[in-house]
């Protein structure tokens, strides 16, 4: 989402005060009900799971009458179970789930999420987490869900291993082309590129389609504006589908390897690119000391308009509408956003959390810091992010990427036939989710 | 029927009709009312239900369902991923019920005369039969691994390196590949049931066939399998049913991709109707798969019928 | 059970055993032994993978798939069992077994009594009715018994799993189990009849006791099916502490991807149970699924 200054300006100190002592309040109030609050997540790899672990705990120590019963799903499986959990009333009372109509925008329509403006209020909450941000988890004019991660998108390079091989970032397709040459000569994997999911795609096309129409021209799209069927796009798909496939970029079989062992084969160093987002730092530095890493925007695609990161709001944090304890699952969610859980995220979970926060005393790493200076810059004159597209469309128009891009990448279809239907898919899912909320 | 012959000596002459059909059906009903009540709420209930929720356009939660008549039906026509995932399921269908047979066949005639080792094979062939399709799933998951698994292993240690492949990530194979899975696991369950059969095959005939100058596959084809069409319509009757309705070990393998590859009816039912909310029209896929595997066992029982006669 | 008993009878006078030794046989017998070894190799190969894989890391079994693992490690069994809650699920496995088996061969040797041997208004079309219920896929009634469990508010309960799973093994049980009773005489109850005994006391005295093969063949059917179903806990279980060994793995699959040595300690602990179990009962499960099979 491109960002606007005033959220990284204005320092939400009272905010801050009012959840330290609004916090201990509420607990005092109803000290005596013992309450489970049942929470589903996805921080399913070490680093994160453990530091999130901690956060709770935190905040069952402050409050002593709340338990938490943790259970975190990958990605993928918590899509296919989440909707008949949260339908059935017995389910989980806070979810960390993906933004946008077409995932908690699904369950929204079904009434299955809580509105969460009256505690947005009572805690302060739409002072303290960035304007973009919240817009992104408002469904049709009404707050959802409180956004925790906020997302850059673009190419990390194993700059050790470049430099050992003589090889240099590639700043063009062309040069990336190239480069897939070499680094195949050398015996290397050139991005670890995997497509099991289907959802990695998504991200690729989100840094190539938005290079060739502009995030402006993405955010008409969005809007309802314009067609997906457009030369631009079928251009766009091209680029990264078709043009690196053919070149070699890619791992054989992208398309039967799951996305966490693709994230192996650049861990190790048997893949010297990798093409995804931020929520990969913390892992990239826990399991490669020995590597250095760097992150730069997707390479320049002729006849766009340039190189831009991509930035969306990634999960946020939804509460059931069928929870027996609304009030102490809200209280949960302040507190995961009091200036101590923040400082935890991004100290422990390398997230990108849309609050304000003073970063001296953390300790981040290089890859973090480049993150949050890129990020820093948003609003900042000429300084455009890229739309996440998937985290912004209906789910018709996802299951269309998830299910089209693996068909181009096994050969079986062509980027022109992609562009008709994701646009016919557009038309589909649009009536029944409105325009999706931008800035 | 046996029924009848309780009519006699204990039911004794009573004042009224109601109370004397009573007396007579008592004990019956008390016998058979318990699983009665349990099958109509848990199963004929529901099964109205979905034919119902078929004709609204439900969306699981609002209190009122919106009639929509055949629209649903109307939609799933022009559904390419409904004809998609008709289509996997009848090759699904097909390949899973003749492979099974054919190998349990092999296995089971090959195991007839008891060699040396019987209970050891028996026991082993049988075993992935014991496991859940989960468990399944995930092996053959990590067989099928491009990176580690080691079919390729295998592959490449032969020469065969350009059969390698990401087994599961092909659209052209992975159903192929899932279908595998499941009828290596399939395979135990046939076997035993044709090699029970085939003590009953009668070695007379056999060696009258033998001496008449019948070969090996005339004697198999002429002799063994007529004798076994009994227990044959047994095993192809369930391997149908379990294929019309195939589901747990396409969801754990592949959930339906890549690129709907793999998306069987039965999973297709599931994201629409549990991902996506769209109960109605996942109700009418219901339906339809309700249809199909009547029609297929209907016909099936039919053509036994026929062949008997 | 005709059937299994003759299959225990050794097979001296075959044809092919009376002639003897020749060269051709004797090649026949060689053929049928690569096949049978070369089958025995891909169903066990696959077991021994994953159960050497679970004393791996997860680099080693990128490395060299087929490698015996170079040391024993039981961290990753160790690990697997306390953080995917294995004992947990074995538990509520454990519970879901014994209730629906329990009930739903209870439930079906009842009614199956009832509908072959007792008189009844409309036996045949509640018979047809039952025997319906075979050839109806779990997806023909999947959605409408989820909102069913929900409105009677027993989803976070073990019930969700218990009474849905005895009502769709009805149909099966009844079946195999009115067959069972057909096949006893029914003078068999007259004595007990004449000595003043109800139709209870003649089931439960007469009857049931004669029964127990066929019960044997329906507890090994039931329990497989309960031990190993899938779908209906994925859609009606949602809690952990309620999941059963099948989903726990699968979440435990997803969770832990990356980790293949855990995945593979995960799998192997879901697997072993059941293993064992069918180890120590082979004969009991292969003659239950046959005769099961059979009869029905």
């Amino acid at each position: 989402m491109p960002r606007s200054r005033p959220w990284l300006a204005a320092l939400s100190v009272i905010a801050f005060l009012i959840s330290l002592t609004a916090g201990p309040l509420l607990s005092d109030a109803q000290a005596q009900e013992p309450v489970e609050l049942r929470v589903w997540d996805q921080f399913t790899n070490p680093t994160e799971s453990e530091n999130a672990e901690a956060i709770y705990a935190a905040f069952e120590e402050q409050n002593p009458n709340v338990t938490i019963t943790r259970e975190s799903f990958s990605t993928d499986q918590m899509r296919d179970v989440v909707n008949t959990a949260i339908s059935s009333g017995t389910g989980p009372d806070v979810i960390f789930y993906d933004a946008g109509p077409g995932y908690a925008g699904v369950l929204a329509d079904a009434d299955l999420l809580l509105p969460l403006e009256d505690y947005a209020s009572q805690h302060g909450w739409t002072e303290r987490v960035a304007e973009p941000a919240i817009e992104a988890t408002t469904i049709d004019g009404t707050l959802y869900g409180m956004p925790l991660q906020t997302d850059l998108i673009g190419m990390y390079y194993n700059q050790t291993l470049l430099e050992q091989e003589g090889l240099e970032v590639p700043q063009t397709l062309d040069e990336l082309v190239t480069f897939c040459g070499e680094a195949v000569e050398k015996g290397y994997i050139p991005t670890a590129f995997a497509d099991n999911d289907g959802w990695p795609a998504f991200h690729q096309f989100s840094m190539t389609a938005n290079q060739m129409v502009g995030p402006d021209g993405i955010q008409a799209l969005l809007n309802n504006e314009g067609s997906w069927d457009t030369p631009e796009i079928v251009t766009a798909i091209e680029a990264f589908f078709v043009t690196l496939r053919d070149a070699g970029c890619f791992p054989e079989d992208p398309v039967a390897i799951p996305y966490e062992d693709g994230n192996s084969l650049f861990y190790n160093g048997e893949a010297l690119l990798h093409t995804t987002g931020s929520w990969l730092i913390a892992e990239i530095e826990e399991q490669m000391p020995d590597f250095e890493v760097g992150f730069v925007p997707f390479p320049e695609i002729e006849g766009g308009v340039g190189r831009v990161w991509i930035s969306g709001v990634g999960s946020a944090w939804y509460i059931a509408s069928a929870t027996q304890n609304p009030d102490e699952a809200a209280a949960f969610i302040d507190y995961l956003f009091s200036q101590e859980a923040v400082e935890q995220w991004i100290e422990g979970s390398r997230y990108f959390v849309p609050v304000e926060v003073d970063t001296a005393n953390i300790e981040i790493g290089p890859l973090n810091s480049q993150v949050i200076e890129t990020l820093q810059t948003a609003g900042d004159e000429g300084v455009q992010f890229g739309y996440n597209v998937d985290v912004l469309a209906p789910p018709e128009f996802n299951e269309m990427m998830s299910s089209g891009f693996q068909a181009i990448l096994v050969g079986g279809k062509t980027a022109e036939q992609q562009a008709a239907d994701l646009e016919a898919a557009w038309n589909e899912g649009m009536p029944a989710s409105e325009a999706t909320p931008s800035s | 029927m046996a029924g009848t012959t309780l009519d006699g000596p204990f039911i004794a002459p009573s004042s009224s009709p109601v109370a004397r059909s009573w007396r007579r059906y008592r004990a019956g009903i008390f016998f058979v009312l318990p699983a009665l009540i349990l099958y109509l709420l848990f199963m004929v209930y529901p099964f109205f239900r979905s034919i119902y929720f078929s004709l609204t356009s439900w969306n699981g939660v609002t209190a009122v369902k919106e009639w929509v008549g055949l629209a649903n039906y109307r939609e799933l026509i022009g559904d390419r991923l409904f004809w998609l995932s008709l289509q996997h399921t009848i090759i699904w269908v097909i390949v899973g019920t003749i492979a099974p047979i054919v190998i349990g066949m092999l296995l089971a005639i090959l195991l007839w005369r008891r060699p040396k080792g019987f209970t050891l094979f028996r026991t082993f062939f049988f075993m992935p039969q014991v496991l859940s399709t989960v468990v399944i799933g995930i092996v053959w998951n990590w067989i099928y691994n491009p990176i580690f698994g080691i079919l390729n292993e295998a592959l490449d240690a032969v020469g065969l390196e350009d059969i390698s492949r990401g087994w599961l990530g092909d659209p052209d194979v992975a159903l192929y590949a899932v279908l595998v899975a499941a009828i290596w696991a399939t395979i135990g369950f046939v076997f035993v049931i044709l090699l029970a059969g085939l003590q009953n095959v009668s070695k007379d005939l056999l060696e009258a066939a033998t001496i008449d100058g019948a070969n090996v596959w005339q004697r198999f084809w002429n002799v063994t399998v007529p004798q076994l069409a009994g227990v044959l319509n047994v095993v192809i009757a369930l391997l149908l049913i379990g294929g019309f309705s195939v589901f747990d070990v396409v969801f754990v393998m592949t959930g339906g991709g890549p690129a709907n590859a793999t998306e069987v009816l039965a999973t297709y039912t599931y994201k629409e109707a549990f991902t996506q909310n769209n109960v109605g029209y996942a109700s009418a896929l219901a339906v339809v798969i309700t249809v199909i595997s009547l029609i297929a066992s209907v016909t099936f029982i039919r053509l036994r019928e026929r062949q008997e006669a | 059970m005709a059937v299994t008993s003759a299959a225990r009878e050794p097979f001296a006078s075959t044809p092919a055993a009376s002639r003897g030794f020749n060269l051709g046989r004797l090649a026949g017998r060689g053929v049928t032994y690569v096949i049978l070894i070369a089958f025995l190799v891909i169903f066990l190969l696959p077991f021994i993978w994953i159960w050497s894989s679970a004393f791996k890391t997860s680099q080693e079994i990128g490395r060299n798939p087929f490698a015996l693992p170079t040391e024993l490690r039981w961290e990753n069994l160790v690990e697997a069992w306390t953080v995917g809650h294995f004992s947990e699920y074995m538990l509520n496995s454990a519970i879901y077994c014994a209730a629906i088996v329990a009930g739903s061969v209870a439930l079906a040797c009842l009614a199956g009594y009832g509908l072959s041997m007792l008189p009844l208004p409309g036996r045949d079309s509640v018979l047809v009715l039952f025997l319906l219920g075979l050839t109806v896929p779990f997806q023909s009634v999947m959605i409408p018994m989820y909102y069913l469990l929900r409105d009677l508010n027993i989803l976070e309960t073990y019930w969700a799993f218990i009474l849905p799973g005895i009502a769709i093994r009805l149909p099966f049980g009844i079946f195999l189990m009115r067959g069972f009773f057909r096949g006893l005489p029914p003078e068999l109850g007259d004595a007990a009849r004449t000595d003043g005994a109800n139709e209870w006391g003649v089931f439960r005295q007469v009857m049931l006791p004669l029964s127990w093969p066929g019960l044997a063949t329906l507890i090994v059917f039931q329990f497989m099916w309960a031990w190993n179903e899938f779908a209906m806990p994925l859609i009606f279980v949602q809690r952990d502490e309620l999941r059963p060994v099948s989903l726990g793995t699968m979440f435990f699959f997803g969770r832990f991807t990356a980790d293949r040595g855990m995945i593979a300690a995960g799998v192997t602990i879901s697997m072993i149970p059941v293993i064992i179990l069918y180890l120590l009962l082979q004969r009991r499960f292969i003659e239950g699924i046959t005769a099961g099979a059979l009869k029905s």
